[in-house]
């Protein structure tokens, strides 16, 4: 035992810091040293050595532990009781122990109590939260509803003889269209540019196309004057009632030519995934749309009146066939091809207002008139999209799967992007318990995408001038940042309805600009004259006159020597003079802002104009 | 007699304050007192002291102290004010246990008590 007391490590060990400050190197604190030194009889000390050693205190509290029994015990043994007793009278070794620690411990410092029922809070927590984790991971979410058939059904309704696409098909590839791209040359840079003239000539705008045009490359007024039996045949196709494509994640094998050839990964037993169908036939039709815009310039500059016309009302078969197809993105193609088309139009009758007879003008009237955007169709698959995910994402128990949030990860490309695939499953399945209690339920989820629609619904029957700031859809989603992760599954699915909603309002006050304009064409054909005022157009040349759609008063009309403008006072409702927006020509619709003063915002919103430059 | 564990849990305690309202005391010395003064049916072994002594301690009954003085160094315990009033409160509760068994028949009748009820038959 002497050992332990010489040992300066040991000693070192069982000196309190106080006293090392103090410089005494004592080793208090070694119970072990303290009962050896006390030579007590065998039994004894072993009793105390058990007692002390099982209570496994701090070593300062062992140390006081041990100088009591030993003091004890001292005073047993000169009372003359024989060692042995004592050590029996003693009691049960273990249970003293186990009482001493207990006691002992209650009567530690408060710092020291906080901090193990800090430690006992932050296991059970992690223990429970282990166990939520392992519970939710056996979940797997339940995929019951093919929302792909439920869309395709209604091509499958269809009568496969009066779909237009199989001619389609014929006519674009005939047109050396392949992999959902026209030949390098005639096109580059229409999917953006709708200056159909300009493009004629090879004129393209600077996209950032990562192609470039090649002067060895036709133009496109080449290409059309070269393919004139095609686009023959391509109008034909447009004749069709019904486009009748069957959507889905990969081609019909007759499509694989044109549109590509992709491999639909879809695991057995699976519904498809709706968010990752293939739309290329889209593409094709808006490229379609923009060859047949396209040669109905090059018929009329060359007196072509019947190839003019057909082209103009193909396209407007076209449209009505984007029109069709049932989702937002293919609607605002078809805006898109509708919006050249009009521009179009404004240019030929601009340009060559005599070449269309008094019928032809009527029929594109009755025909222009006739395009009704069906956005609760598009609305609806975005619907079904989001049910789609859904089911992707929850299981049974309305909760988060782990499947279904790794499905959301690569969705949002959240984790991936942080910390690489490699520990996003790991990731994933320790934050499960987490992601749940972020993430609302899906019947919070469904409860909010239904609010999310209703509202929208509501603000689409809503003229312009009667919709507020406060009443945009998705505002319900934005607010703090618990809720947007609360309901970051419906914020990355749920379109700018708002931002769709002025397209639609754009197409359609373009769209009765060309109806005013076809009926000022036959006005004046008629009288000799332009009207005085809009008003006199209707009934016998407009059945009914268009309102400004931004503020509901009357449409501003104005006439010279250089041609006719119609147009909205525009979202800053103050007149000037048909002066479009800086940049944007036409381009700004929206809630009227009367204060905005926002110069960008000054100008009017031409509908129609046969100037041959838009008035400065 | 040996008291059963539930009843010396209680009683324990209260006979330990006790002890020491009358002076501060080390442990061997309880024990002894407590074998002595109860005539060995509250004498309890030294596995069952030092805790409780350590549990007074951390409820803040009782203080501590080392006396180096002696031939060795002593944990002395006295009471504390709390432990004081603990001491009053618990006096008062088992007075009042012993009453309701007096009355049950089950403590015997104090002195005065026999003296009146025989006084009045």
């Amino acid at each position: 035992m002497a050992l332990i007391a010489e040992s300066f490590w040991r000693r070192l060990r069982f000196t309190p810091l106080s006293d090392l400050f103090c410089g005494q190197l004592n080793g208090r604190l070694d119970w072990r040293f303290l009962v050896a030194e006390a030579n007590l009889p065998a039994e004894i000390a072993d009793t105390i050595s058990q007692v002390v050693h099982k209570t496994r205190l701090w070593n300062g509290e062992r140390g006081d532990v041990a100088q009591e029994l030993i003091a004890h015990f001292q005073d047993g043994l000169e009372t003359g009781r024989p060692a042995k007793q004592l050590a029996e009278e003693f009691g049960d070794v273990a249970q003293a122990a186990k009482l001493i620690r207990r006691a002992k411990r209650r009567g530690r410092p408060i710092w020291w109590q906080t901090l193990r029922a800090g430690c006992w809070f932050v296991g059970c927590f992690f223990v429970i939260y282990a166990l939520l984790a392992i519970y939710m991971l056996w979940e797997r979410p339940t995929l019951d509803t093919d929302y792909l058939a439920v869309i395709n059904r209604r091509v499958d309704a269809q009568i496969q003889a009066e779909a237009a696409w199989p001619h389609y098909r014929k006519a674009m590839l005939a047109l050396g269209c392949r992999d959902a791209q026209l030949p390098k040359g005639p096109l580059l840079g229409s999917w953006y540019q709708t200056d159909i003239a300009a493009l004629l000539d090879g004129i393209t705008e600077d996209i950032g196309s990562s192609e470039e045009t090649n002067e060895k490359d036709p133009t496109l007024r080449e290409f059309l004057k070269k393919h004139q039996s095609q686009l023959a045949e391509l109008r034909e196709a447009t004749i069709e009632p019904r486009l009748g494509f069957r959507i889905g994640r990969s081609y019909q094998s007759e499509d694989a030519e044109l549109l590509g050839t992709w491999v639909d990964d879809t695991p057995s037993g699976e519904p498809p995934e709706l968010i990752s169908i293939l739309l290329g036939h889209v593409q094709i039709l808006s490229r379609a749309g923009i060859l047949l815009v396209s040669d109905a310039v090059l018929a009329a500059e060359s007196g072509d009146v019947q190839r003019a016309y057909d082209n103009l009302t193909a396209s407007l078969r076209v449209v009505r066939h984007v029109q069709d197809e049932p989702f937002l993105v293919s609607g605002m193609v078809s805006l898109g091809t509708e919006w050249t088309l009009l521009d179009v139009i404004e240019d030929i009758l601009r340009d060559h207002p005599e070449l269309f007879s008094d019928e032809q003008l009527a029929t594109l009237a009755h025909r222009i008139s006739a395009i009704e955007p069906p956005v609760d169709s598009w609305f609806e698959s975005e619907r079904l999209w989001t049910l789609d995910v859904m089911q992707r994402i929850y299981g049974n128990s309305g909760r988060v799967t782990y499947k279904g949030a790794i499905y959301l990860s690569h969705l949002a490309e959240v984790v991936g992007t942080i910390a690489g695939r490699a520990n996003e499953q790991i990731l994933v399945g320790i934050g499960l318990p987490a992601i749940n209690q972020l993430v609302a339920s899906r019947d919070e989820q469904l409860a909010m995408h239904n609010e999310i629609w209703q509202q929208e619904q509501t603000n689409r029957s809503k003229p312009l001038w009667q919709l507020s700031d406060q009443e945009r859809p998705g505002d319900l989603l934005s607010g703090s940042q618990w809720k947007r992760l609360k309901y970051m599954p419906l914020g990355l699915l749920v379109p700018a309805t708002a931002a769709f909603r002025m397209d639609t309002e754009r197409n359609a006050g373009r769209r009765e600009g060309a109806l005013i304009g076809i009926a000022l064409e036959l006005y004046r054909r008629e009288q000799g004259g332009l009207p005085e005022t809009l008003e006199q157009l209707s009934p016998r040349w407009l059945p009914e006159l268009p309102i400004d759609r931004i503020n509901g008063g009357p449409l501003e009309y104005r006439t010279s020597e250089a041609g006719v403008v119609v147009y909205s006072l525009g979202t800053d409702t103050d007149d000037d003079q048909g002066r479009p927006l800086e940049g944007t020509a036409r381009y700004e619709v929206g809630p009227p802002s009367p204060n905005d003063e926002d110069i960008r915002h000054d100008g009017d919103w031409v509908l129609w104009s046969t100037l041959k430059t838009i008035v400065e | 007699m040996k008291i059963e564990r539930e009843l010396m849990r209680g009683a324990g305690p209260t006979a330990v304050l006790q002890l020491l309202s009358a002076g501060e005391k080390y442990g061997y010395e309880l024990v002894e007192a407590l074998s002595r003064q109860t005539d060995g049916v509250l004498a309890m072994g030294q596995s069952t002291l030092y805790p409780m002594l350590y549990n007074l301690e951390a409820k803040k009954l009782l203080k501590s102290r080392i006396d180096k003085t002696g031939p060795r160094p002593r944990r002395y315990y006295r009471l504390t004010r709390k432990g004081e009033r603990k001491l009053a409160t618990d006096t008062k509760q088992w007075q009042a246990v012993f009453a309701a068994m007096r009355s049950l028949g089950i403590a015997p009748q104090s002195p005065a008590t026999q003296t009146a009820t025989s006084g009045g038959a």
